[in-house]
């Protein structure tokens, strides 16, 4: 492992390139658990979320073509490509019902998100975030997945996106004060209302 | 951690097919380019061949296909036969020397299966000019092109062939080939000692691993005596003679099939009055996954030059 991490994406990419199948292996070990947090973070069934990963990665070598590798880094590119992959769920599905369906079936275990969300009250702030977030444009989405999210800098999501630098700046801010009043909007739609009277009336 | 929620058995598969996917196509990608003896500067001449581009949708064949004519004349106890006297001529052969200032020039034209939006497959040529200085204090060159040799060309300059990010161009298993045994037994069993599990079965990889050193036309003349030899000792390797390179030069193609991936053929062509390699092919032996029978799916041609010059190197 320690040998693995002195290769660069860029040169695991390139191997890759020349049929070292084992490169791709090796970038998926390297990049899989940011692909996954993030895709759990958006999607509600980890389910999806698996399919998402995998979906990412196929998009990776069907455009390995177009890849961008930003500041030696293929994680831009994924998470970017992950927030379409999201958006444009049924059709991935369909170009790649194919490969996901040699997978093996989704295992039994349970709803993980039912799990790690333990309290109503954080379910319904998550949910009401993943709604905001989906209602955002999707180069918003890519913005605030780059800046906020992976805390990448406004240059490095500029070059990962082939944008401005100032166009990233502004669609920052404007993500931003969106997604914050989306999320007031839902939360208050969903959150559970008046539940310190219920109690008090017992 | 989040991640260790996801089925472990659904990511192990994952991985494997990601590894297998760019196994199995990738290794028909990259490499190189054109016919023609020396360099010229502008898009060089590279139509005109019959029926080379192939269609192929992943699910159902459509369009033209290029098709391979695979005779299988040889069985394996002919194929080390082959391969042994081959690699006796080898060791005699004397590879092409640059002068101080020179270059070789080693050339592979190629046709490559790519995939391109949707589930549309189709044929790609691609040139790639390798230069070898004869000074070893010079750098190597690169000059290649990425499917469009107007627009996706690059030329690129590094000391040993470490063209991208210190890799080296000649092999990234074993980027230096002078610590390599030329006795092809301890070739075959070094190469099978460094099996790690990858691809449809021990011999295939084995098979492909040694190709991968060949296929450059970047070994030197003892190594690859050696190398033939160890070919010999893969299980399930053929030969076919009097096969064509993808520039019509005819050889003799030494492959395996591998019934683990639907049959698919990989080749090594060299010429047999020399020993060099002069291309590679690869066919689908079987009509499977929307693939015709025979039908070609990577096809290249190499050819060396002793030139004297060497491009510039394009901007990044």
């Amino acid at each position: 492992m320690s040998t693995e991490k002195e290769v660069s994406d860029e040169a695991l990419w390139h191997l890759m390139a020349k049929g070292d199948g084992e490169a791709f292996g090796m970038l998926f070990d390297r990049h899989r658990y940011r692909v996954e947090g993030h895709c759990l973070r958006l999607v509600a069934s980890p389910h999806v979320a698996e399919d998402v990963v995998a979906m990412v990665f196929y998009e990776a070598w069907r455009r390995r073509a177009d890849v961008r590798i930003v500041n030696g880094s293929l994680a831009p590119w994924l998470l970017v490509t992950a927030n379409n992959t999201i958006r444009n769920h049924a059709r991935q599905q369909r170009r790649y019902r194919a490969l996901l369906s040699r997978l093996p079936p989704p295992g039994e275990t349970e709803d993980i998100a039912e799990d790690f969300l333990q309290s109503t009250q954080r379910k319904t702030e998550t949910d009401s975030l993943r709604q905001a977030f989906s209602k955002l444009k999707p180069i918003d989405r890519d913005v605030l997945t780059l800046c906020i999210v992976e805390e990448l800098s406004t240059r490095d999501a500029a070059a990962a996106l082939g944008i401005a630098e100032g166009t990233v700046k502004s669609r920052l801010h404007r993500a931003k004060s969106r997604l914050g009043s989306l999320y007031t909007q839902l939360h208050e739609v969903h959150a559970p209302m008046a539940v310190p009277c219920e109690r008090n009336a017992q | 951690m989040i991640a260790n929620e996801f089925d472990s058995k659904r990511t192990n598969e994952l991985r494997k097919q990601l590894v297998d996917m760019s196994t199995s196509v990738g290794q028909h990608e990259t490499v190189r380019r054109q016919p023609k003896p020396t360099f010229k500067a502008g898009a060089p001449k590279r139509k005109g061949k019959n029926g080379k581009i192939a269609f192929a949708l992943a699910a159902t064949v459509a369009g033209l296909l290029v098709l391979g004519q695979v005779n299988l004349s040889a069985q394996s106890a002919h194929a080390v036969e082959v391969l042994y006297s081959t690699a006796d001529l080898t060791k005699n052969f004397s590879d092409p020397v640059p002068g101080p200032g020179q270059y070789l020039q080693v050339s592979t034209h190629a046709n490559w299966m790519v995939s391109g939006d949707t589930f549309r497959s189709y044929m790609e040529e691609q040139m790639i000019d390798v230069y070898v200085p004869g000074s070893a204090n010079r750098e190597w060159v690169l000059d290649r092109d990425w499917g469009d040799r107007k627009t996706k060309r690059e030329v690129i300059h590094a000391v040993d062939g470490e063209f991208y990010d210190g890799s080296s161009w000649i092999s990234t298993e074993f980027p230096d080939l002078s610590v390599l045994p030329r006795d092809g037994t301890a070739l075959y069993k070094l190469i099978d000692a460094g099996y790690s599990g990858a691809s449809a079965s021990r011999a295939e990889d084995n098979f492909v691993r040694i190709t991968n050193l060949l296929r450059n036309g970047l070994v030197p003349a003892d190594l690859r005596a050696g190398l033939y030899q160890a070919l010999a000792l893969v299980p399930g390797v053929t030969i076919a003679e009097d096969q064509k390179n993808f520039d019509g030069k005819s050889g003799t193609a030494i492959g395996r099939t591998e019934a683990l991936r639907s049959g698919q053929r990989e080749e090594i062509i060299i010429d047999p009055d020399t020993g060099l390699v002069i291309g590679e092919r690869s066919i689908m032996t079987v009509a499977a996954f929307g693939f015709g029978l025979n039908q070609v799916t990577g096809h290249t041609a190499i050819s060396y030059n002793i030139v004297d010059s060497a491009p510039e190197a394009t901007a990044k």
